[in-house]
């Protein structure tokens, strides 16, 4: 039966993160954008709070789904729902602040996912440790985006070690990140079969960071291109080992963890159409023309029940695809209309907040200013708008292959 | 706790209604829109006990949840919006019936459950717009005696019961006015029948009241209250409304999917070209949204008021028929325009659903004074009396 209720355990997530993100994190949002980062000392806080932008499993002693492992009343694991859940109050908090987080981000499905027992405890047990630690994905390349088929970097077999060489790019805490998911090709020739994913260590010799990208937006996460000159990392580093990529598991455990990450992307961009909304709707209220509030003239209530609308939606796509991911239920095609159509429609709904609060829209001593640069990408990583349109053409359309 | 799916009992409703909808509705939907239902699908149509699924048992229903309701009018309009509206002999007036809930509301419902005829809720007026309706309903002894004019309404003149929304106290607008029972039709005269741009099965008509005569439990609420009255009324219509809207924009996708993937142009389905593809996308993922946030609103209206709720949905569902039924005409192109296929009447009949009842505009300033804090039943709110009449 349908229902929509939160449950008790879901509810108290949701409140403690909508706590710190009032509390901790939007006091922090104007000036670490201003200075392009958070500082140190907020990253030990957050750490003592027990929050990270990634699950640990309990094997390597962390707390398996982010919230002590708990299953569901009916047993059914959760940590896709409580994920959208806890993404959507960050989003809202700072979506600069939630990429920062100290864990093994969007490097740790693929570590969970495909890595052995060994590698799940070399690599994740860094988290259970005091000190702030990242790790980070290193997919993108600069010729090579959501066609993740295209990418070039190379690793050549040599005795008990790969020799890796490539340039990747757009890697969010590629530079602080203690190591790195990169993706190589061992045969071009193979494709996607050829596709091989290794964890390189920071302080590898060759592994460098190249550039520090400016942006548009989410200034305080740390965006950075890496350098891989003759990298030799031991095949201990191979995740899943040679054995996990026959067939086509390589490609496949880099698209698997989409089905989680697109809904939880798709999640922080609610909270930021969510953010910007509550701005303005407490805008709106106390600002007057004519003698009455500028709420009250139908131009501006289309704009404010459109973008509620759109954010309650984006929402119910969002857990839908959740709830499958959860359920074992495959969701490629729901996760990517979640994504779609939360990110285009926040995008849409920041230039309406902009619109509505006027002046006060575009002056950098607003939260809505900045929002209104931040929300963008969201409509372009973890897989462009368009690729998202690719994902779901391919499971409408009769024998459709690829454009 | 969260849960996306449907339940047996549900599905199994679900696909009952789907397969009578593929069967009897679409088939005939040229028909239909031509004559009305024909005797064969009305009577296919009763048999299912759809029409009284969330009546109170008192009125001869089965009082199931607005989730049921939401469920059935999607799989009836994805059969075809118009039809789902022919079929519908309670209409609006049966919502207001059920809002009301008053004994003598429950009885005319009961007696329509068992009858074959229409009821018909009457409240928009031509003309110029003014606080006051025009039709008044003035103190005769201990009744009521009815008069004046309504316009746009659905079925109405020839229905075994009216609705009639009419003024009591002149010059104090919505709460100043009533809603009036009227069973049988004595006095009522039916003025002319519209030639409409869509919903053709079902006459959209003038109806005149020539000094019906009223016993003084005609009306069916306590004075002052008819704003509170419509707030209620208005939510639970907009459920049948938006899970209609959420039918008609699937139908439309559905049908352009279909084209699509057969119709062939420089050596492939059109479908296979990303300006077509992305458009069926959008289209998908849109009546998956509109159906969320429909399914939501009935949700809600099982555990409380839920007014943001509908009026979202009913705002968001109404934006997807129109995207969906537009662009269905687009995929199909020259197919599209013609009447050869569907699409032409979904998009005519979809435009037509944005002015039903709480029409697109009332909708989102509702939501929008839910999420400011102000008032839901001022009267501003509501199409009855403003600028812009809605039928029902």
């Amino acid at each position: 039966m349908i229902d929509f209720q939160l449950s008790e355990m879901q509810d108290n997530i949701r409140q403690m993160v909508h706590w710190f993100a009032e509390n901790e994190v939007r006091p922090m949002a104007l000036e670490a954008d201003r200075t392009h980062q958070f500082p140190m000392a907020f990253f030990k806080k957050v750490k003592e709070l027990g929050i990270s932008n990634g699950p640990v499993p309990e094997s390597v002693g962390g707390d398996g789904d982010g919230a002590g492992g708990t299953k569901d009343k009916k047993g059914v694991k959760q940590n896709n729902r409580l994920g959208v859940i806890g993404a959507e109050e960050m989003g809202w908090g700072d979506p600069a602040c939630i990429l920062s987080l100290p864990g093994p981000g969007l490097g740790g499905p693929p570590v969970t996912i495909m890595g052995t027992p060994e590698q799940k405890k070399r690599f994740l047990s860094i988290f259970k440790e005091e000190e702030p630690h990242w790790g980070a994905y290193g997919l993108t390349e600069p010729g090579a985006g959501s066609d993740v088929a295209g990418i070039r970097t190379t690793a050549v077999r040599d005795g008990d070690h790969y020799v890796l060489n490539g340039t990747k790019c757009y890697i969010t805490n590629g530079a602080r990140a203690a190591w790195v998911v990169i993706f190589a090709t061992v045969d071009k020739s193979k494709g996607r079969a050829g596709h091989r994913a290794f964890v390189v260590e920071k302080g590898t010799p060759g592994f460098s960071v190249g550039k520090i990208e400016e942006k548009m937006g989410l200034r305080a996460s740390e965006t950075a291109e890496l350098v891989l000159d003759n990298v030799r990392v031991h095949q201990d580093c191979l995740l899943g080992g040679e054995k996990h990529y026959e067939g086509k598991e390589g490609f496949m455990g880099a698209m698997k963890t989409f089905d989680s990450t697109r809904p939880l992307v798709a999640s922080m961009a609610v909270g930021i159409a969510r953010a910007g909304y509550e701005l303005a709707r407490d805008y709106v209220k106390d600002n007057f023309m004519l003698g009455r509030p500028i709420a009250r003239y139908h131009a501006v209530e289309a704009m404010l029940a459109k973008a509620k609308r759109r954010i309650d939606a984006s929402r119910l796509l969002v857990w839908r695809a959740a709830w499958m991911a959860d359920h074992g239920i495959e969701n490629v095609k729901e996760a990517s209309m979640s994504k779609a159509y939360a990110a285009r429609s926040a995008v849409e709904i920041m230039g309406d907040v902009v619109q509505i609060m006027g002046a006060a829209g575009v002056t950098n001593d607003q939260m809505v200013e900045k929002l209104y640069r931040d929300v963008k990408v969201y409509d372009i990583f973890e897989g462009t708008g368009e690729v998202q349109r690719i994902v779901i053409s391919k499971r409408i359309l009769k024998d459709l292959k690829a454009f | 706790m969260l849960s996306f799916e449907l339940g047996d009992e549900l599905s199994q409703l679900q696909a009952t209604v789907k397969d009578f909808a593929a069967r009897e509705i679409r088939p005939s939907l040229r028909a239909t829109e031509k004559n009305g239902p024909s005797k064969a699908l009305s009577e296919a149509f009763e048999s299912l006990g759809l029409l009284t699924l969330d009546w109170p048992e008192a009125a001869g229903g089965a009082g199931l949840s607005a989730q049921y309701r939401a469920v059935v009018e999607e799989e009836l309009a994805a059969g075809d919006l118009g039809s789902a509206f022919a079929l519908d002999r309670g209409g609006a007036a049966a919502v207001f019936l059920r809002t009301v809930g008053t004994p003598q509301a429950l009885d005319a419902l009961k007696d329509l459950a068992s009858g074959g005829a229409r009821a018909a809720l009457a409240m928009a007026e031509a003309g110029k717009a003014q606080d006051d309706f025009r039709v008044t309903a003035q103190r005769a002894g201990d009744g009521w005696s009815l008069n004046g004019t309504k316009a746009y309404v659905l079925g109405g003149g020839d229905a075994s019961v009216h609705v009639v929304l009419a003024q009591v106290e002149a010059g104090k607008g919505l709460p100043g006015a009533g809603a009036f029972l009227v069973r049988g039709a004595q006095g009522i005269r039916a003025g002319k029948t519209w030639t409409t741009l869509g919903l053709g099965g079902t006459p959209l008509r003038e109806v005149h009241f020539e000094t019906v005569k009223l016993p003084a439990s005609a009306r069916l609420e306590a004075p002052g209250k008819l704003p509170a009255t419509l707030r209620a009324f208005y939510d639970a219509l907009g459920i049948t409304t938006a899970a209609r809207a959420v039918g008609a924009a699937r139908a439309a996708y559905e049908y352009a999917l279909g084209y699509a993937n057969e119709r062939q142009a420089f050596g492939k389905p059109i479908g296979h070209f990303q300006a077509v593809a992305f458009t069926l996308a959008d289209m998908a993922t849109q009546v998956d949204a509109a159906r969320w946030l429909v399914w939501k609103a009935a949700w809600q209206s099982t555990q409380g008021s839920a007014t943001a709720e509908v009026a979202a949905a009913q705002a968001q569902a109404l934006e997807t028929a129109f995207f969906c039924a537009n662009m269905a005409v687009q995929v199909l192109g020259g197919a599209g325009y013609v009447k050869d296929h569907p699409a032409e009447k979904w998009m005519r009949d979809v435009k037509t659903l944005a002015l039903y009842g709480q029409h697109a505009q009332a909708a989102e300033a509702t939501l929008a004074a839910a999420e400011l804090g102000t008032p839901l039943d001022s009267a501003d709110l509501f199409p009855a009396s403003s600028f812009h009449p809605a039928f029902s």
